[in-house]
């Protein structure tokens, strides 16, 4: 039986028109270039067909990849796939390849022709790295989607975004690879630079899926604990790691990078879930019902997956303060970490606090924005400012120097937390607290 | 007296939030399997909600549903293979025909490949949409695309429909087609639960009665001519009769709800052959009756009544 979202797709997107038109048009393109350079045409052609692959298959696919569901929820027909027997899996694939299946038949013919026309013997390595590319920010645009469609967001976008991070991140990865020879170094062994790009992009890119079939199990309702993000941040920081890394590294040197990676990686992690998930207040309200009637898993399993990840910031920021026992490390990144975990961490929990004073707004409204305004306030403006002015003193109590005065940053960023913790927990209980009736 | 139908929705102590409103406060009732349930209250009374929550569409966050057996919360895709569901906002995917919209909501509820043909056939004859198979769905009129909505809702066979506002937006003849439909279904025993603000469409096939006010159940019962056997006779006189009450009262079968000197409002256990008694013994008593009528309540009445009884 064929999956039905991606027949339904498949329908929709591949007429007979748009098989004959696509080619079609692709030919004359090809067929310009040809005759623009008939002395010698192979280069044009396989950098035309390299460009013409990333705007349909990257830039044109990441875009429908990410309105997949978005379309449907402004179309009203998500309650439907919603209410269907179709199982996260084939619901998540079925749109991956369906939502981005025309843009694939362009971006396959493009690569036939790059591989066809390239002069260069990486060829096959480059067309490896931007199918993978492809498929990741296809990925990461129905995560971002799905996640969108959660909070109820019915515009376009954030295809756009991955599109955004593609040219931001992945551009200046991908031009430092052509232009440099050198072996990544990872996990004390050399790797060979395509070579690396290319299994990185992959694996990215199959973690990607994954994240948005966990996402669809969620809007399927279909019940899930959270050890597949658990387990992402811990390969995260363990690729993170890798590149701090040496052959020569001790055991015990390894293991203090491998805590201070995942320090950082779960540190960052919780800024983007505060952003993305649907968390407050009502969901932590559902939580706590569950916990008072006693459903620990199911308060588990609806929890949102900030608290959970500033958890495991905690628990990295123990262990590697333990581990570090005032040593100096060798690796930039555990040094850097070393000196700072514990105000990162309590800047973390008040950031959160920020977060949640605005979600528990009576009428909440416009959370993310006003928190990340508050961000930016409090980490750029502020201190800046304060800083412009001479009054360093005045900006150390803004922003806490971790790296020159480890001690006053802990205490400066404790009585942040405190404070936007203590207000947070006020307005809760002004809003939302559960009472017994 | 026990229910001769067991429960097809069951829901206890439903819970259900959003921010600074208790959608659903602690909602707990049950719906007879074959019954056709009107689902009413004022806007905001939370029957969307709970509608989304029998759906599994939403999740409280306290309480427990029972749909054709089945616990919502704990599977919620087993449900989903049970119910059918349509939303007062449907939206329906433009760009296919009448065939593929039947064939992809056939095909996404588990019909098998084999059978998906006969299924997007009877629909479609079901919905006196046969003729429009082929004709894309943007080009549907607003009572078409009603027929589509609701044919894909139905085309898995489902054990119990949800339908919140139906109705809504369609022309008279379109809403008496749906009625038609929705008597229909219940004879061939589907469950159906329909929302909707006009009481008077409810009224052509509704057999229960569940209202909603504030996030609660004011009131759940079966409407009077629903219950097997049970009829309310109103009766006339062509002039006043001395004692007629207690005349009426001593009849087998009958319980007298309303008694003035020349009419009164019977409630009469039994059948059309207990009507036809009935009537044989007014004759027979020599009473000038001069109208003998079965009378059913009215839902909008039932509904003011049942509002209006209701602390606000």
């Amino acid at each position: 039986m064929m999956n039905p979202e991606l027949r339904r797709n498949l329908w929709l997107e591949l007429s007979l028109h748009r098989l004959i038109a696509m080619p079609g048009v692709l030919a004359l393109v090809f067929g310009l270039i040809y005759a623009l350079n008939r002395d010698a045409p192979a280069e044009p052609l396989a950098s035309a067909s390299a460009m013409l692959f990333v705007a349909i298959c990257i830039v044109w696919g990441t875009l429908h990849a990410g309105d997949a569901v978005i379309a449907e929820v402004r179309g009203r027909t998500w309650d439907g796939q919603r209410m269907s027997a179709v199982d996260p899996w084939p619901m998540t694939l079925g749109k991956l390849a369906g939502a981005t299946v025309f843009a694939w038949y362009g971006g396959i013919l493009c690569m036939l022709v790059f591989l066809a026309c390239s002069p260069e013997i990486s060829a096959p390595q480059i067309a490896g790295m931007l199918v993978a590319g492809a498929l990741l920010l296809q990925a990461l645009a129905l995560v971002g989607g799905i996640a969108a469609a959660r909070k109820g967001v019915v515009r376009s976008g954030p295809g756009g975004w991955a599109v955004a991070v593609l040219f931001l991140v992945g551009g200046p990865s991908v031009a430092a690879l052509s232009g440099n020879e050198e072996p990544v170094l990872w996990w004390g062994r050399e790797w060979a630079r395509a070579d690396f790009m290319f299994c990185t992009l992959a694996v990215f890119a199959a973690w990607a899926v994954f994240g948005a079939h966990r996402l669809m199990c969620q809007e399927l309702q279909v019940r899930t604990l959270p050890w597949a993000w658990i387990a992402f941040l811990l390969f995260l920081a363990g690729f993170v790691s890798g590149f701090a890394i040496r052959a020569s590294d001790a055991w015990s040197q390894v293991r203090n990078v491998h805590f201070a990676g995942a320090l950082v990686v779960s540190l960052a992690a919780v800024y983007p879930l505060l952003l993305a998930e649907v968390s407050a207040p009502m969901a932590l309200r559902r939580v706590l019902f569950r916990l008072r009637t006693g459903e620990r898993r199911r308060a588990l399993e609806e929890a949102p997956l900030w608290p959970l990840t500033l958890a495991l910031a905690a628990l990295f920021t123990l262990l590697t303060m333990l581990v570090a026992g005032g040593r100096r490390a060798e690796g930039e990144l555990f040094a850097a970490v070393q000196l700072a975990p514990l105000p990162l961490l309590l800047l973390a929990v008040r950031d959160a606090a920020i977060f949640m004073w605005f979600s528990f707004a009576a009428q909440p409204r416009r959370v993310e924005a006003s928190a990340v305004l508050y961000m930016v306030v409090l980490y750029g403006l502020v201190p800046a400012i304060l800083r412009a002015m001479d009054a360093r003193a005045l900006a150390d109590l803004v922003l806490p120097p971790f790296w020159d005065r480890p001690g006053y940053a802990v205490a400066v960023a404790g009585v942040h937390a405190l404070l936007a913790v203590a207000a947070a927990v006020w307005r809760w209980k002004r809003n939302y607290a559960i009472r017994a009736e | 007296m026990p229910h001769p139908h067991p429960a097809a929705v069951v829901a206890s102590g439903v819970l259900f939030e959003y921010p600074g409103v208790r959608a659903l406060d602690e909602v707990s009732f049950e719906v007879p399997a074959g019954s056709v349930t009107a689902l009413v209250g004022p806007n905001g009374a939370g029957k969307t909600t709970l509608l989304r929550c029998l759906a599994g569409l939403e999740r409280p966050m306290l309480g427990s549903i029972h749909v054709a057996g089945v616990d919502v919360l704990e599977e919620p895709r087993a449900v989903h293979r049970r119910v059918g569901f349509l939303s007062d906002f449907f939206g329906l995917y433009d760009a296919l025909s009448v065939a593929r919209c039947f064939a992809h909501a056939a095909a996404a509820h588990g019909v098998a490949d084999a059978d998906i043909d006969g299924a997007v056939q009877r629909t479609a004859q079901r919905m006196g949409l046969a003729g429009l198979l082929e004709r894309r769905a943007a080009e549907l009129s607003r009572g078409q695309r009603q027929r589509v909505a609701i044919g894909q809702a139905l085309i898995h066979a489902p054990q119990v429909l949800m339908l919140d506002e139906p109705a809504s937006g369609l022309d008279p003849e379109a809403r008496h087609a749906l009625a038609r439909l929705f008597t229909q279904l219940r004879e061939e025993g589907i469950t159906l639960i329909v929302s909707s603000h006009i009481l008077a469409e409810l009224d052509e096939y509704s057999t229960h009665m569940l209202v909603m006010r504030h996030g609660r159940i004011v009131e759940n019962r079966a409407l009077e001519g629903a219950v097997a056997g049970l009829a309310r006779v109103r009766l006339a006189f062509a002039q006043a009769v001395e004692a007629l009450e207690a005349k009426l009262a001593a009849l087998p079968g009958v319980r007298v709800l309303r008694a003035e000197a020349d009419a009164a409002v019977l409630e009469l256990h039994g059948g059309a052959e207990a009507q036809a008694a009935l009537l044989r013994a007014l004759v027979q008593a020599g009473l000038p009756l001069s109208e003998f009528a079965l009378e059913r309540e009215n839902l909008h009445e039932s509904y003011l009544r049942t509002v209006g009884a209701a602390p606000s």
